[in-house]
């Protein structure tokens, strides 16, 4: 398992979801998603699409995942 | 060398066993691509859950064997005859190149069984064995056995190491020096016999 920190760009939204077990539409709405691929897109494609800078919206994905309910402080 | 690998990561992510396999193929097939870290890497990502080790071990195995076998035969097809009309001639005429079948023909088993270890010198072995007349019924019992040790041992690897993997690419560079360290350590097995078979052969050449 990997933890919030370790949150790559090229990890794709569909294995942020499994590994930090989200409800499959969580990130999407949060982050305001609306590319008919997801969850099967990274986040840079994202980040690209939504018109960020790559890893600032990194940064957005982390504080949404920490945001979720059952994501507490990192596992070690 | 982070993008690169982060860009075949992505690719395992998006195409899972798909993404595997085409990767393993490729590899086995000639092209020079990272695929014994993917195989790790695809083996962290079953410990984590993500897949199932089991899919991971056949998508690699199938990989490996198709490009091993699809070297072998089209070395076989295109044959040393075709390559001295395009002008290789010379290197397949030489004395060097005379040793190398001499070599491949006595040594097929252990050539052949712990290149696949090497995945940069499995393709050759494989365009190798196609073209210097290597059966194709020892070539493929030899690649299989190989391909099954290989595939477990590597897989296996990152399936052990992934569970503590502290941060991604940075497994990948560990894992890899793993795969280096292993690679080292079967080219010297595959020495000690090549010394071995020597030696015993020597006193009854002469």
């Amino acid at each position: 398992m990997i933890v919030v920190s370790q949150i790559q760009p090229w990890m794709t939204f569909d294995y942020l979801n499994r590994n930090f077990n989200l409800s499959p539409d969580y990130l999407k709405k949060i982050l305001l998603l609306s590319d008919d691929m997801y969850p099967n897109i990274t986040i840079r494609r994202a980040a690209t699409l939504q018109g960020e800078v790559t890893m600032s919206f990194v940064e957005r994905v982390k504080e949404a995942i920490k945001a979720y309910p059952s994501v507490t402080s990192p596992s070690p | 060398m982070e993008y690169i690998l982060s860009t075949f990561l992505t690719f395992l992510l998006l195409y899972k066993y798909v993404g595997l396999f085409l990767i393993s193929f490729l590899a086995a097939l000639l092209l020079p691509l990272p695929s014994s870290s993917i195989l790790a890497a695809a083996g962290a990502f079953a410990a984590q859950g993500y897949f199932s080790i089991s899919y991971v071990l056949i998508a690699a195995f199938m990989g490996n064997i198709l490009g091993d076998t699809t070297g072998y035969f089209l070395a076989q097809k295109i044959g040393t005859t075709s390559l001295q009309k395009i002008g290789f001639r010379k290197i397949l005429t030489s004395s060097l190149y005379t040793k190398l079948v001499l070599y491949m023909k006595k040594f097929s088993f252990s050539l052949i069984f712990f290149s696949r270890f090497l995945t940069g010198v499995g393709p050759l072995v494989n365009i190798l064995s196609g073209s210097t007349g290597i059966s194709k019924q020892q070539f493929f019992v030899i690649a299989i056995i190989g391909e099954i040790a290989y595939v477990l041992l590597y897989g296996m690897t990152g399936y052990f190491l992934g569970s503590e993997w502290e941060n991604n690419i940075g497994f990948l560079f560990k894992a890899t020096l793993v795969i280096i360290a292993l690679g080292a350590t079967i080219s010297t097995i595959q020495y000690g016999f090549f010394k071995r078979m020597r030696s015993n052969q020597e006193p009854k050449e002469s």
